[in-house]
C-alpha cells in the first residue's frame, strides 16, 4: 500500500486542521467548510445545504469530479448499472458473495429496517446460517421484539449483546456487516424533510427548488454537470437527493461510526473488516432502475416500504409491514464514543491502514501540537494547485 | 509557562470542574431514585466510575496542554461538555 489515505475525518477538528496546514476556509457549512480553490466540491456543500438544515460528515464523491482538500482512501467507484435485476436477486446476489468469503459474518442488528432485511436476506440465502453471528443490544429487542423471538428460536445462530461493559473490549474475528448505506441508497430520506416539505414536492422539478434555495445559476449548471453523470434522467427532487447520496454521502456515512468502534480498541483493526451490507454494485443494479419504488405511499412509513415487504415475505409480521417508519439507531453512535473517549482513543482521522491520527491532549488541539506531527500526514492533503 | 497560558488553564479547569459537578449529582439523585431496580443501579454506579476516570483523565491534560491561542482552550470547552454528555447517556 501507497502511504494510507484517510478513511474518516473527525469533523470536530476539521477546521483547524484545514487551517493549520495553510488552506483558506471561507464558509461554514453545517459542520463543513468550503476551501478556497475547490470549487466544484463546495458546490456539492451547497446541494448537501439544500437538502439539510444542518449537513455533517463531508461529501466525498464517487464520479471523482468533486475532488475535496482531504485526499480520501478510495471509494467504490460510480459506475452506471447496465443490467437490472430485481430486489429478491440483488439480496441473494449480495448474502452469497459474503458468504463466499468463508469468514465468520458479524450482523449488526439494531432492530430497525435495513438491518431486519439484512438479517433477512441471511436467514432466508445464506448456505450455512452457523456463518453468522447477530450483534445487537437491548434497544435493538424495545425495536423489534418479535423479530428477536424469531432470532432466539433459530439454531447455530451465535446472538451477541455487545451492551454493559462488553462493547469496550469487542474482539470478533471475521467481517463487521453494518446496515449502512441503507439510508443513502434510498435517497436518506428523513422525516423533517419529508414534513417539511410534503409528499407531492418529492415529484416536482428539482430545478425549482434549488433555484429557491440557491438562485444562483452557476450553481444550476454545476448540478446539471454532475447529475448527468449519473447516467439517467434525473428529473424530480426525490431523484437529485437519491443521486447526491448515492454518489456524494455514502463513503464517509459508512466510516463515521462504527469504524471507529473498531479501531478506538487497538491499532490491530483492518478498516477492510468493517462492511456495509448496502455498498454493493447488485444493489445499486436494484435501486438505479427502480427509484420509484423508493417511497410507496404518501405517509412517511412507506420510505423504504420494499425492504419491509422483503422482510414480511419471510416473518409475515403484518403490522409492522404497515406501521414501521425509519427510526434513527443511535446506539452504535453512543458506544463509539464512549469508547473511545474512556479509552483516550481520540482520533483527528483515522487512516485506511487503522491508524488513529491522534496528538496526546485530544481534546484539546493547538498549532503547536499538530505541528510536532504534522510532517507525516503532509500526504493525505490535497492543494489547489495540484488539482 | 506564560501567565496568559496559565490563566486559560486555570479557567477551563473551573469550568469543567463545574461540568463534571452537574453531572456527577445528576447520577447521584438517579442512584437514589432508581436504587430498587438493580440493572439502572448497575448501570449508574457504572457510570460514576467513568465518570471519575475521565475526570482524572481530563485535568492532567489540561495541566499538560500548552497553547498561546486562548481559542485553542475555549473551543474544547464545547467538546467536553459534549463528551461528558456521552458519558452520562442513558442510551449506552
Amino acid at each position: 500500500m501507497d502511504k494510507p489515505l484517510v478513511k474518516s475525518l473527525n469533523h470536530t477538528y476539521s477546521k483547524k486542521l484545514l487551517e493549520y496546514n495553510g488552506f483558506t476556509v471561507t464558509q461554514q457549512v453545517g459542520t463543513l467548510y468550503k476551501v478556497a480553490g475547490f470549487d466544484n466540491y463546495n458546490y456539492l456543500l451547497d446541494i448537501n445545504a439544500v437538502f439539510s438544515n444542518s449537513p455533517r460528515l463531508d461529501p466525498v464523491d464517487r464520479t471523482g469530479f468533486c475532488l475535496s482538500a482531504i485526499r480520501w482512501a478510495s471509494v467504490r467507484p460510480w459506475q452506471i448499472p447496465t443490467q437490472q435485476i430485481d430486489l429478491e436477486q440483488a439480496m441473494h446476489q449480495r448474502v452469497l458473495d459474503l458468504c463466499n468469503t468463508r469468514q465468520r459474518l458479524n450482523l449488526f442488528w439494531s432492530g430497525g429496517i435495513d438491518s431486519t432485511a439484512i438479517v433477512t436476506a441471511f436467514l432466508k440465502n445464506a448456505p450455512d446460517i452457523g456463518q453468522c453471528r447477530i450483534i445487537y443490544s437491548p434497544w435493538s429487542t424495545y425495536e423489534h421484539p418479535e423479530f428477536f423471538k424469531i432470532l432466539q428460536n433459530i439454531p447455530k445462530l451465535d446472538l451477541i449483546d455487545i451492551s454493559g461493559d462488553r462493547y469496550f473490549n469487542l474482539d470478533l474475528d471475521g467481517i463487521m456487516i453494518s446496515g449502512n448505506p441503507g439510508d443513502e441508497l434510498h435517497a436518506s430520506l428523513d422525516q423533517s424533510f419529508f414534513d417539511q416539505h410534503g409528499y407531492d414536492f418529492l415529484f416536482t422539478p428539482w430545478q425549482d427548488f434549488f433555484y429557491k434555495q440557491n438562485p444562483d445559476d452557476a450553481f444550476i449548471e454545476f448540478c446539471q454537470n454532475h447529475f448527468a453523470l449519473s447516467g439517467r434522467e434525473i428529473t424530480t427532487v426525490l431523484e437529485a437527493r437519491w443521486w447526491f447520496y448515492i454518489s456524494s454521502k455514502l463513503t464517509s456515512i459508512l466510516n463515521s461510526n462504527n469504524l471507529s468502534l473498531f479501531v478506538s480498541e487497538s491499532a490491530g483493526f483492518d478498516p477492510s473488516r468493517l462492511i456495509g451490507f448496502f455498498d454493493c454494485d447488485v444493489y445499486e443494479q436494484f435501486i438505479y432502475f427502480n427509484t420509484d419504488k423508493i417511497i410507496l405511499s404518501q405517509n412517511y412509513a412507506g420510505w423504504k416500504q420494499i425492504l419491509k415487504d422483503y422482510c414480511h415475505s419471510y416473518d409475515k409480521f403484518d403490522e409492522w409491514r404497515i406501521t414501521k417508519s425509519k427510526f434513527g439507531s443511535i446506539q452504535i453512535g453512543v458506544y463509539t464514543w464512549k469508547k473511545e473517549i474512556l479509552n483516550n482513543r481520540r482520533n483527528l482521522m483515522i487512516l485506511e491502514d487503522g491508524k488513529c491520527v491522534s496528538t496526546k491532549n485530544l481534546p484539546l488541539l493547538s498549532k503547536k501540537e499538530w505541528g510536532r506531527i504534522q510532517h507525516q500526514y503532509q500526504h493525505v492533503f490535497r492543494y489547489p494547485n495540484t488539482l | 509557562m506564560t501567565q496568559q497560558e496559565i490563566f486559560y488553564k486555570l479557567l477551563i479547569a473551573n469550568v469543567v470542574g463545574w461540568y463534571l459537578d452537574d453531572a456527577r449529582i445528576q447520577l447521584h439523585r438517579e442512584l437514589y431514585s432508581m436504587g430498587d431496580d438493580p440493572i439502572l443501579l448497575k448501570r449508574r454506579f457504572r457510570m460514576l466510575s467513568q465518570l471519575a476516570n475521565y475526570e482524572s483523565q481530563i485535568y492532567k491534560k489540561i495541566y499538560n496542554f500548552s497553547s498561546n491561542n486562548p481559542s485553542d482552550y475555549t473551543d474544547t470547552l464545547i467538546q467536553i461538555k459534549d463528551e461528558l454528555l456521552h458519558i452520562i447517556n442513558k442510551n449506552g
